[in-house]
């Protein structure tokens, strides 16, 4: 993702909260980026704005434009045209205009996928990247699918009215639904096959005792299939790796019919996802019934989701309510939710500030591992220092709105360029043996008080609290510069780098 | 006449208290029938000693919050006895532990909640001279700006409400209102958690600075191990509602005993990427106080757990002087920062 | 600590200091009003409502001056009592200039009695919310802060009146005491506090456990200064919102009993009665029954308005 001078204004009854004041920051493929700055520095807006959050009537995206990567198919025909993706949609006029041409020269039924074809390179042509052009309608789209957001407050986020799976369910409704389609189908012929060959089955209930949990030793009972010893799932009629039917009710030319109506309700949503067939099928309340193996299939899937979080039972999380889980099962929970679709960028706000320092340390360890094997991107919002440095590749410091300095984890810590920076990081506390002669001493303070958003100072916003301030710092802004490979900071008179900050 | 064995404990410390214990009991059922209890706090015991900085930590629901508002009668202890400056604060009435507040006041956590919003700042720094009728009117008003001056507000600020102030600011009205009766020892239930950083260098030094200045005593819980190493004396770590560590703050950081501190203090991310230390990570979480482990509370999440864990509670003994663990088996060797 | 000289400043004598302190002391109160009012303007419909609620007061006011006629009075058994006077010949006119509302079956100029009406309905707003209000609220504070015992006996006490029928009560005190709209209000307070009570527990409760009230306790509040001067203050707000729209309610309540023939005795202006006596009317005199009926129309829309407005105007979620 790239955030190319992003501004963001609120407009209230004193006057616009100049929340972002021009912004650029990227986040590259599998890389942690942080973003780190106190309350009010509009760290949170910008992770708003990215998502288009933001409440209109007060806020207003002033200027900038936000990119997010791109979608495989789009890339390989943008690559033929070696287009970049930050380019605008009119910047290939050119192309554009033959493409169109060709089109309306191509007239008739038997160029009708030629024109398909033709159309499809258009639109890759014309796409635009720029979340902050694209309506809401192509937002929904994108939001949950191939960029999320994991809110700070667990239980706020969370609807308390809906179960985990649920919530799970609802977003891989939304985004995957041909995935589920597929799943339905396939356990849809499963149990025919099944059927046909006559092969019914019992439930057994089964005592087997678990190791110790964490929360002591428990004695678990699993629900297993006596055909074929698979787990059986409480809510299904039918085992899911065999197909066998557990219950004997109905009998045989009923239940025929039924599969065959399942069959091919599923096969028509398959081909045609938005017929209005299926849709009248599912929102009237007699043949709703079918949408039922949908569901169940979500749920399944939900399970799925919170087994990559690690968390534990998740069968029985899957039909809990929030209130019934703890902070940091509900953090994960959140975590599964935002990783069910694989986005391509995961925005965390805070992620971890609401939990204790353990569960902290379990979930940036999660966090860590899901990048890994994921390769998401991940911008990490905080104001927590340490965990910024136990987290992240690279990190964006912001103040006041606009971005101080950004650069890899180890510069920052280690030669940080910024008297904003610089001072931070001599504010707090520290642990450590080489710290202890420091203890009970009064703490490194920077002097004065976060500027007022509504008229922040002129030139620098931090001219006021900075030591090193000089009379250009007043009137100028400072651009972000490059100063050292890789390592960019926004300051006429930052700190030389061989004052460097040890903070072990 | 038997001593009594508690105030020979006690003497020589600003604040003892013996075995004190919270259980919150869970009502349902048609009659609110008593179904089960919460042990908030379970047998907790330790002291404070005049002009030092005791600093609780533990992860949240581990009690600390309750314990310290068990102290202050606030809540009443289900069990134990505190003696707090020689008398006994669990034997007194109402009306003698009204007194006796005077000396012990607490900041609260939360800036903004615990300022009443529809006050304006002198009447809520001004609250407490008004109950205990020390100053009325004009002198109020006078010694509310001494307060407001010693915690670094101005007089404009003296008619203004909360929600026109920014949480550092917030809490230092908070500090002032506990100042306002004089006392001997603070609580400060998370004062800075809700700060941010720059601020929490503020109020931090504010405080230190108090206390160098009016001689007091902190009780400063937290769960934020950077402060409490910057600024406490001795440190006590609390989990699922017991006391599992005490020691002074050097000894806990470099040779803890307790493997709880051990996982505590490794998961505290810290401010160097460089930096590569022994991790122990914990599995689990923090055991509910519906329905605790057996035994040692900590077992079920404890690596070096044994068979005795399970069963017996390990008693909170001190194996180093002025260092107390609660544990079978402390670490002994292992577990240097 | 530093010497602060300004802090032993004399206080105000002349009346200039005096003033200037005042606002000084109040800058933030005012500041808040303020904001307040901005808020409200904000919203069309909430100056609809205060435009007709004002409307309805200078009605009351000023009906003895612009009204075209005037009523007699006349102490019936110790009360004074309105008597329109009564014309054969114009009743049931059609409104015109003379009549801007027409005239009734008894020929009384509908107009004037609107008017007049305006005052009682008023009246009777007031005589039942603010009793009801006080007392409700006092129940439902104490109920909430003391709670359990004293707290649950409280409420119980509230079913009870929440379930006596106001219609019938009104009848019982009417046929006891006579007609008046004093008496009705006496039904209608006793009705009405139960719903105060309730939403005060509800607020009461949960600010029971806001952090300042712990504070205050720590400081050594006892629970009867940290009931008003806390929870009180805090737990106001749905109240007022309530109140300003049971006013409406109320003048509708007034004016359906009127209509029964309870309250004002016969030949009073009062809107119900107005209706009450022209309804039969209706088909040939259309104006006797809709001039009445749109005033209380309007007057319970403009309390009803101008109560949502000071309830988005006091939403903390809302604010800045």
């Amino acid at each position: 993702m790239r955030i190319e001078g992003l501004k963001t204004y609120f407009h209230t009854y004193e006057g616009a909260v100049k929340a972002l004041e021009g912004i650029d920051i990227d986040v590259r493929k599998g890389e942690t980026m942080g973003l780190v700055g106190e309350t009010g520095c509009g760290k949170s807006v910008t992770a708003l704005t990215v998502m288009g959050l933001i409440q209109k009537p007060p806020g207003r995206i002033e200027a900038g434009r936000v990119f997010l990567g791109e979608p495989s198919r789009v890339t390989s025909l943008r690559k033929e045209y070696d287009v970049k993706f930050e380019h605008a949609p009119g910047d290939r006029k050119k192309e554009i205009e033959s493409i169109e041409r060709k089109i309306e020269s191509l007239k008739g039924d038997e160029h009708k996928a030629e024109r398909a074809g033709l159309r499809e390179r258009l639109a890759a042509l014309t796409y635009s990247y720029d979340l902050l052009t694209k309506s809401e309608s192509e937002l929904n789209e994108i939001r949950g699918n191939r960029m999320s957001m994991v809110f700070q407050e667990p239980m706020t986020a969370l609807n308390p009215a809906y179960t985990i799976g649920d919530q799970i369910g609802e977003t891989l409704e939304l985004h995957q639904r041909d995935k589920l389609v597929d799943d339905v189908l396939r356990q849809l012929e499963l149990e025919t096959k099944a059927f046909e060959s006559g092969k019914t089955a019992a439930r057994k209930k089964v005592r087997r005792e678990e190791r110790a949990t964490e929360s002591g030793k428990d004695r678990q009972e699993r629900e297993i299939c006596s055909l074929c010893g698979a787990t059986a799932r409480s809510d299904w009629n039918a085992c899911i790796s065999c197909g066998a039917r557990f219950s004997r009710i109905l009998p045989s030319a009923i239940r025929r019919m039924f599969f065959r109506i399942a069959l091919r309700y599923y096969r028509g949503v398959k081909d045609n996802p938005n017929n209005t067939w299926t849709y009248l099928v599912r929102s009237n309340p007699v043949t709703r019934k079918l949408e039922r193996r949908m569901y169940l299939a979500k749920t399944i899937r939900a399970e799925e989701a919170l087994k990559e979080v690690k968390i534990a039972e998740p069968g029985r999380v899957v039909r809990s309510y929030p209130f019934e889980l703890s902070g940091g099962m509900k953090q994960r929970s959140m975590i599964a939710m935002m990783m069910a679709c694989r986005p391509d960028l995961l925005i965390a706000d805070e992620p971890t500030t609401a939990l204790d320092v353990t569960v902290e340390a379990q979930i940036l360890s999660l966090m860590k591992e899901l990048q890994r094997t994921r390769e998401t991107s991940i911008l990490l919002i905080t104001h927590d220092l340490g965990v910024i440095a136990e987290t992240c590749h690279r990190v964006a410091v912001m103040y006041a709105g606009y971005v101080a300095e950004l650069s890899t984890a180890q510069e920052i810590f280690a030669r940080p360029t910024h008297p904003y920076t610089h001072a931070l990081l001599r504010s707090i506390p520290k642990i450590g043996p080489a710290h202890m002669h420091e203890r009970k001493k009064p703490l490194y303070v920077i002097p004065g008080i976060v500027p007022n958003l509504l008229k922040p100072p002129s030139g620098c916003r931090f001219h006021p609290r900075c030591e090193r301030m000089l009379d250009v710092c007043k009137s100028e802004v400072p651009p972000l510069r490059e100063l050292m490979p890789g390592h960019f900071v926004a300051c006429h008179n930052p700190v030389p780098s061989t004052s460097g900050v040890r903070t072990t | 006449m038997k001593k009594d064995p508690l105030m020979e404990k006690a003497k020589g410390h600003l604040l003892y208290a013996e075995r004190v214990s919270k259980n919150f009991p869970i009502r349902g059922g048609v009659f609110s029938t008593v179904k089960g209890e919460i042990k908030a706090v379970d047998n907790v015991e330790f002291f404070v000693d005049k002009g030092e900085t005791l600093g609780i930590v533990g992860e949240s629901g581990c009690g600390k919050s309750t314990l310290a508002r068990l102290i202050m009668r606030l809540v009443k202890p289900s069990a134990g006895r505190v003696v707090f400056m020689g008398g006994e604060l669990t034997k007194y009435t109402p009306k003698v532990m009204r007194d006796a507040r005077k000396n012990m006041q607490m900041v609260f956590q939360d800036p903004l909640s615990s300022l009443d919003p529809r006050m304006t700042i002198k009447n809520i720094v001004g609250e407490p001279l008004a109950v205990y009728g020390i100053a009325r009117g004009e002198e109020l008003a006078r010694k509310v700006l001494e307060l407001l001056d010693i915690v670094g507000l101005k007089k404009e600020h003296l008619n203004r409400f909360p929600h026109e102030f920014s949480g550092g600011q917030r809490q230092r009205v908070n500090v002032a209102r506990a100042l306002a009766l004089k006392p001997t020892m603070l609580f400060l239930d998370e004062p800075t958690s809700a700060l941010d950083v720059s601020v929490q260098a503020q109020v931090l030094n504010l405080l230190m600075d108090l206390q160098k200045q009016l001689g007091l005593t902190y009780v400063f819980i937290t769960h934020n191990l950077n402060v409490i190493f910057h600024i406490s004396d001795r440190v006590a770590v609390m989990y699922a509602g017991k006391l599992v560590e005490l020691a002074a703050t050097e000894k806990l950081f470099t040779r803890m005993a307790h493997p709880y501190t051990l996982a505590l203090l490794s998961a505290v991310p810290v401010a160097d990427p460089s930096v590569k230390r022994e991790r122990r990570e914990l599995t689990g979480e923090v055991p509910s106080p519906l329905n605790p482990p057996s035994g040692c509370r900590f077992h079920p999440r404890c690596w070096q757990r044994q068979r005795i864990c399970e069963v017996e509670e390990p008693m909170f003994k001190e194996i180093d002087p002025g260092h107390f663990v609660s544990c079978h088996f402390p670490l002994t060797t292992g577990g240097a920062q | 600590m530093s010497d602060h000289p300004e802090l032993y400043k004399a206080p105000p004598r002349t009346f200039r200091e005096r003033i200037e302190d005042f606002r000084m002391r109040h800058e933030s109160f005012f500041k808040e009003t303020r904001y307040s009012l901005y808020l409200f303007s904000r919203s069309l419909l909430s100056m609809i409502g205060l435009g007709i609620i004002l409307a309805v007061v200078a009605m009351a006011f000023l009906a003895p001056y612009i009204a075209p006629y005037h009523p007699n009075y006349q102490v019936v058994s110790g009360q004074r009592q309105e008597f329109w006077p009564v014309s054969t010949e114009d009743q049931l006119l059609a409104p015109s200039s003379d009549h801007r509302f027409g005239t009734d079956v008894l020929g009384r100029d509908l107009y004037s009695m609107v008017l007049y009406g305006a005052w009682k309905a008023l009246y009777t707003g007031i005589l039942v919310v603010a009793p009801a209000a006080i007392i409700g609220v006092m129940l439902g504070g104490i109920a909430g802060y003391v709670g359990r015992g004293v707290g649950e006996v409280i409420m119980r006490i509230t079913d009870v009146f929440l379930s006596i029928p106001s219609l019938v009560l009104a009848m019982a005190i009417v046929a006891a005491l006579g007609p008046s709209i004093t008496h009705i209000t006496y039904a209608m307070i006793v009705t009405w506090w139960p719903w105060y009570t309730r939403l005060v527990f509800g607020q009461v409760l949960s600010i029971r456990e806001k952090q300042y009230i712990e504070a205050s306790r720590s400081v050594g509040a006892g629970p009867g200064r940290i009931l008003y001067k806390h929870v009180m203050k805090n737990s106001l707000s749905p109240v007022v919102v309530q109140a300003t729209s049971d006013f409406g309610y109320v003048v509708l309540a007034a004016a359906a009993l009127g209509w029964l023939g309870l309250g004002a005795p016969l030949g009073t202006a009062e809107w119900g009665r107005m209706i009450s006596e022209n309804q039969q009317y209706v088909f040939q005199a259309w104006w006797t029954v809709t001039f009445p009926g749109i005033a209380i129309v309007f007057t319970v829309l403009g309390f009803n308005l101008l109560g949502d407005g000071i309830r988005d105007v006091l939403d903390p979620k809302l604010r800045r």
